[in-house]
């Protein structure tokens, strides 16, 4: 899964997620900053992000049965640690694909139902990697948006995939502007 | 210069005595035995516990509209929404808009386009009975308002007349300089300047009535039980406001939730309902009045990000009027040191504790400083 930095400038302030860390890199500067290459797929799947009203409704219906592996969870466990850790190795990890769901959609209905739903607002990046791992929609129609919400340093992770926003329990992801891309 | 305030009046502790205004007591330097902590601890309290709020001002009680002094056991009392449980459709909710409206037929109705729900539903009844209004909104380039931004000019659009004041020129915390003496303290002095400036579109327009959404979250998204309603329709009508800065325009803001024929339809076309922060049940009941984006997406923008750049841009007047109060008070809750406290803290953070503080602060400083300024 390819990393592409949406660096955005406002005033002398740039903001840019790093690869490695993951951490928010504010620095002031006055120079233009270069953005990296960006796939046709992630210009696409930003605009819907800038323009939530072109995105399609999500479909309730269920296409996958769940069942209770334990391999699944302990997948999306590992991922959790690795977020709480390491933002690279839970990247890399998350590129290990195991296509299980058909979209995103289930992928997040998956997550939420084995994970505390108290904690649910802090675990957004191990939700949206554990679905690009394991949706197959993911790697053709599919991306993971890292945002901030300016001026705080709040950030958020979602999803944008088929055209839809997946996760209907997410509603503060339209906030968040992007820095970053992962997909 | 200093403002009527006929929505403020007091009671005196001691003698239960109503007090039309304190104008006198204030000259006479009443206000030296202000209790600060008491209002902090009031704005935090939230404005739903009004009548629970500590006396600023020993022995005199603030009386809002909407509230009165129960003279038997000496305890203020909020008019509380008492519903009669009825049947109601959308032909009763018609019915009771149409009257609502029909009360204004001899004035210009405005309507505060914000982009959201609730003023889209007062927008889209006046469209359906073809009562003639202008549309009025702040608006803004921010990121998270772009859904907001959308439907204003889709609104807009369509609208005979439409105005819309950018935000940015009229961040909250800002002009706090120019606010006008008052009686007591309040923390919605701290949007002085936009609603300064939505008055001054109003008057420009000649819009007599200003209608507001406010009380839609609350009407439309609270749990509502058959049992007990504690809903108090004279918050969703800001007083201070209204007396400081809309009323000396000519211009009346009001809440086309404050209306108790539509509040009560409301509340019986609801009634059992859960909690429903996103306004799914009027999205669908009202989604002939509405924009199809408003009916099939629940995006509302966080005004955090306005209300903290606005902090951190009026930082250094707020200094100066702190200074200020201290300068002409003496009081030592206006010490530096009290608000670099304050101020030290991560403001980054959203902690909304924090800006209630500030808030609550703020318009302490600015009343001592408008008052003894003046």
């Amino acid at each position: 899964m390819d990393f592409t930095a949406l660096p955005y400038s406002i005033g002398n302030k740039r903001y840019r997620l790093c690869p490695w860390s993951g951490n928010l890199l504010i620095k002031k500067s006055k120079k233009e900053e270069k953005s990296s290459k960006t796939s046709e797929k992630i210009l696409k799947l930003r605009l819907l992000c800038d323009n939530p009203y072109a995105l399609k409704t999500a479909d309730n219906s269920l296409s996958y049965r769940f069942d209770k592996s334990k391999y699944l969870k302990r997948n999306a466990d590992l991922l959790i640690y690795l977020c709480r850790h390491n933002f690279l190795l839970a990247r890399k990890y998350a590129e290990l694909k195991r296509h299980v769901f058909p979209n995103s959609v289930d992928a997040i209905r998956y997550f939420h139902s084995i994970t505390n739903q108290e904690e649910a607002s802090n675990l957004c990046l191990p939700r949206t990697l554990f679905c690009a791992q394991t949706s197959q929609a993911f790697k053709e129609n599919g991306a993971i948006f890292i945002g901030v919400y300016l001026p705080s340093r709040s950030m958020h992770a979602w999803i944008i995939e088929n055209g839809i926003q997946p996760d209907r329990r997410d509603n503060i992801w339209h906030q968040y502007r992007p820095i970053a891309a992962i997909g | 210069m200093r403002y009527e305030q006929p929505n403020l009046s007091f009671i005196n502790a001691r003698t239960s005595e109503s007090l039309a205004d304190i104008w006198g007591d204030l000259k006479g330097g009443y206000w030296k035995y202000s209790n600060f902590i008491n209002h902090e601890s009031n704005v935090l309290k939230g404005v739903r516990n009004r009548a629970d709020y500590e006396l600023v001002l020993p022995n005199l009680i603030p009386i809002e509209t909407g509230q009165k002094w129960n003279i038997i056991n000496h305890k203020l009392e909020e008019e509380i929404f008492t519903p009669e449980l009825k049947n109601s459709g959308i032909k009763d909710f018609l019915i009771h808009s149409k009257n609502f409206f029909d009360k204004f037929s001899n004035k210009k109705i405005g309507v505060q386009l914000s982009g959201g729900v609730d003023s889209s539903i007062i927008i889209g009844l006046l469209r359906f009975f073809g009562i003639s209004h202008t549309l009025i909104g702040y608006c803004t380039q921010r990121y998270e308002f772009r859904t907001e931004l959308f439907i204003q000019n889709l609104l807009a659009c369509n609208a005979k007349e439409s105005i819309l004041i950018n935000y940015e020129d009229y961040l909250p915390y800002s002009g706090l300089e120019n606010i006008p003496p008052h009686q007591h303290p309040d923390m919605t002095c701290c949007g002085f300047s936009s609603n300064q400036a939505m008055a001054a579109a109003c008057f420009d327009a000649s819009v007599d009535v200003l209608l507001t959404g406010c009380g839609g979250d609350l009407a439309l998204g609270d749990t509502i039980t058959t049992s007990k309603c504690n809903w108090i329709p004279a918050i969703f009508n800001y007083t201070w406001l209204q007396d400081i800065i809309y009323t000396p325009k000519g211009v009346h803001l009001l809440s086309f939730f404050s209306d108790p024929a539509i509040l009560e339809c409301i509340w019986n076309l609801r009634r059992g309902q859960q909690v429903d922060p996103e306004k799914l049940w009027a999205r669908v009941f009202f989604r002939d009045f509405l924009p199809t984006e408003l009916v099939d997406y629940t995006y509302k923008a966080d005004f955090w990000g306005l209300y903290i750049d606005g902090l951190l841009s009026s930082i250094p007047e707020i200094h100066t009027i702190h200074k200020q109060a201290y300068e002409l008070s003496g009081n030592p809750y206006f010490a530096e040191k009290n608000l670099n406290e304050l101020l030290k803290i991560d403001l980054l953070n959203c902690d909304q504790q924090l800006y209630q503080r500030l808030e609550a602060r703020i318009s302490a400083a600015v009343w001592i400083k408008s008052l003894l300024a003046a």
